[in-house]
């Protein structure tokens, strides 16, 4: 029995120069392969597709989502470079490719391509994709031969008539050009994505409460009323934001019953009182405690009596928001010796030294506005002046 | 970019059932769309009723019977409570539950008082517009029993881009169609490919209120039809990489090629959705007209029922 010879059969190189296969016929396979295999790869991950877009509707700043992003590129990424290997190996050419009558051949016998030199040649082509460059060096080479033709030893040529004559100087000025403009937009890039790398490597490993019901803003420290009368003061010192204030509103009235729930209605009643939703919020605090603090607040914020002041005088200012809020209305209705006492009072909360430093600056304009430049008549309205320029070194 | 571009542009004089089929289209929009009213949803779906809606679901499917359980999808039990966002995304699925909608005025919630008064509200205001909306009366919901939407669904469109993307397949493919089968089967093809997507709509969605419009259902059967009934047929379609000299031109591919690929993104946009989120395609209705397509080429080809005129 003679049995076949599977030894390796050395060939002659070719001599001849082959049919470069133009590069407008491998764009547009290209666009074809694009066409072709993007729906099917599509159907074929379309689970992790749906975990995906789950995960990122649901948690997207989590790890679980980064390693589901990575998953799905990694998987296009091999289904990618497996198809074209395929492809080649068995046809010489992508499904493009053929309808275009090209062909992947050896570069130095001219013949197909073994399964090895398929992959490699396949994996490089993808890889460069992130390079780009190493793709468009078929606009110089003189036979159109990319970075991963020239690493496999292959080439890419057509079956039709005319076939390619090799870049023109045109093709090779524009390369050049592009390539120094691509390296800077590249090195940039690079810098963007290392930056952006690090920010979310740090956003992962930060202990974040923005899964919290409670504002990040506010001190975690304070529980209770405590903490929803300081947000509610911070709120109207201009310190917090009014999601951040809703945010601590909406955390007791969906949690909690109670005391607090009049107070946090009062809260979100004060987001905006022009409103008529926030009017309705107003309008209920009373409703569920008509004889707190809440309602008394609730009733100054809603009325447009010059005297509404006195509402939350009758009651009794226990409570920071009720405070603040009497210092800038004290200060409207130039009362200025009250808004003094009312501010030297809160600064011992250092929490509002900003706030009450600009009301007082408010409150000492309008005592020299009211005296028109002239020392004030009063004695207790020249002692407040007289506080405040030796509190901020002004003598 | 690679679009479809038929040749012999004389022969689209003799093609009176697509251009029929487009003029409907096109009139129906312009008579009864283009200057509709806002959706009666727009209140509905605004950022603090989202909210709301999003708190009261969790508190109403909590003591929910099991089956309705079972029917919600997973993540909406993972997803944060304590994120505006995230009760936004629970309060967008549960705005399209019948369920969720019909139990809002009488389900005792507790919690933000005016905030799930001004829900209820909302709700309110939607059910009695519902009616009246042009959207709801001419698409095909599982909630209205009327027969005569099966039709109208059809030819109705919610925005300009809407038509015209269902319309440049029609064109073109019903152009193929009628030039090769006659106009008869053209719209038989059109009128019971939309019926078979609609089926197919009901049957995985039976509890959204979003009702079905569009001709994608119909001109996916359309696609279907033609790529199974002249599997050998080429399509001439224009390519363009760069305006240049062999850049661009024009290219020859089968329709059992590419026109199925279209058909595989539709399956994939299905298979792809998260659970409860529509995307605002219905992918269900192109994959049932579809397979009415599909059944059509085969039957028409294995049992010769129709003479094809290859020379139009």
């Amino acid at each position: 029995m003679v049995y076949p010879d599977f030894s390796y059969q050395k060939r002659e190189p070719r001599t001849d120069l082959p049919a470069i296969a133009p590069v407008a016929d491998r764009m547009l396979a290209f666009l074809i392969d694009f066409l072709i295999f993007t729906p099917v790869f599509a159907f074929v991950t379309s689970g992790l597709l749906k975990s995906l877009r789950t995960m990122v509707l649901v948690q997207s700043d989590s790890t679980a989502s980064w390693m589901l992003w990575f998953s799905l590129v990694s998987t296009w990424f091999a289904l990618l470079v497996l198809a074209e290997a395929l492809f080649v190996f068995y046809w010489g050419a992508t499904p493009g490719q053929k309808f275009l009558k090209l062909e992947v051949r050896s570069y130095q016998q001219g013949h197909s391509l073994d399964l090895m030199q398929s992959l490699g040649r396949s994996f490089l082509h993808w890889s460069s994709f992130f390079f780009v460059l190493p793709v468009l060096a078929v606009y110089t080479h003189p036979l159109r031969r990319a970075l991963h033709d020239r690493a496999f030893d292959t080439i890419v040529v057509t079956l039709k008539e005319p076939s390619d004559f090799g870049p023109i100087d045109l093709e090779r000025n524009f390369f050049r050009s592009w390539s120094r403009m691509m390296a800077f937009v590249g090195a940039m890039a690079l810098v963007g994505v290392s930056n952006g790398v690090r920010t979310s490597y740090e956003r992962l490993n930060v202990v974040s409460n923005q899964d919290s019901a409670f504002c990040e803003d506010v001190d975690g420290s304070w529980k209770g009323q405590e903490r929803l009368d300081r947000a509610t003061g911070l709120f109207v010192a201009g310190l917090i934001s009014s999601a951040c204030l809703e945010k601590e509103a909406n955390a007791i009235l969906w949690k909690q019953e109670g005391s607090l729930k009049a107070f946090a209605e009062l809260a979100k009643g004060l987001l905006n009182p022009e409103d008529e939703v926030s009017r309705s919020y107003l309008d209920r605090v009373c409703e569920s405690s008509p004889s707190g603090e809440a309602c008394a607040i609730s009733k100054f914020a809603s009325s447009t009596d010059p005297e509404r002041g006195n509402i939350l005088r009758k009651k009794g200012l226990g409570s920071l928001t009720a405070r603040l809020l009497l210092v800038r209305e004290t200060i409207d209705r130039e009362q200025f010796a009250s808004a003094a006492a009312l501010i030297a009072d809160l600064r011992q909360e250092a929490l509002f030294d900003e706030y009450l430093a600009r009301e007082e600056v408010r409150n000492i304009w309008k005592i020299k506005g009211k005296s028109q430049g002239r020392e004030p008549a009063s004695s207790d309205l020249r002692d407040i002046i007289r506080d405040f320029e030796e509190r901020y070194e002004l003598r | 970019m690679i679009l479809p571009c038929p040749e012999n542009p004389q022969s689209w004089n003799h093609r009176p059932i697509t251009w029929m089929l487009v003029f409907l289209n096109i009139a129906v929009f312009l008579i009864f769309f283009a200057d509709a009213p806002a959706s009666p949803t727009m209140d509905l779906v605004k950022e603090k009723n989202l909210e709301t809606a999003g708190r009261a679901f969790l508190q109403m499917i909590a003591v929910s019977p099991e089956e309705v359980r079972e029917k919600t999808p997973d993540w909406i039990f993972e997803v944060s409570t304590s994120r505006s966002v995230d009760l936004q995304l629970i309060g967008y699925y549960a705005v399209r539950q019948s369920f969720f909608l019909e139990g809002v005025s009488s389900f005792a919630f507790h919690g933000d008082e005016v905030a799930l008064a001004e829900l209820r509200k909302s709700v309110a205001t939607f059910q009695d517009k519902f009616s009246e909306d042009r959207l709801h009366r001419f698409g095909l919901s599982p909630l209205r029993n009327q027969s005569f939407a099966w039709l109208t669904y059809q030819f109705s469109h919610i925005g300009f881009l809407h038509l015209a993307s269902n319309l440049v397949f029609l064109i073109f493919i019903g152009w193929a169609i009628e030039g090769l089968f006659g106009g008869t089967v053209l719209l038989i093809l059109y009128l019971m490919g939309g019926i078979a997507g609609g089926v197919f709509f009901l049957g995985l969605f039976p509890g959204s209120y979003i009702p079905m419009v569009g001709a994608s259902g119909s001109v996916s059967a359309l696609i279907a039809f033609y790529a199974l009934a002249e599997p050998k047929w080429r399509i001439r379609y224009y390519y363009l990489l760069f305006p240049t000299p062999g850049l661009n031109g024009f290219i020859y591919l089968p329709t059992l090629l590419i026109l199925p690929l279209y058909l595989l993104a539709d399956a994939t946009g299905l298979l792809a959705s998260p659970d409860g989120l529509m995307t605002g395609v219905a992918y269900s209705a192109h994959l049932g007209g579809a397979a009415f397509g599909a059944i059509a080429a085969l039957l028409v080809r294995g049992l010769s029922l129709v003479r094809i005129n290859r020379t139009s």
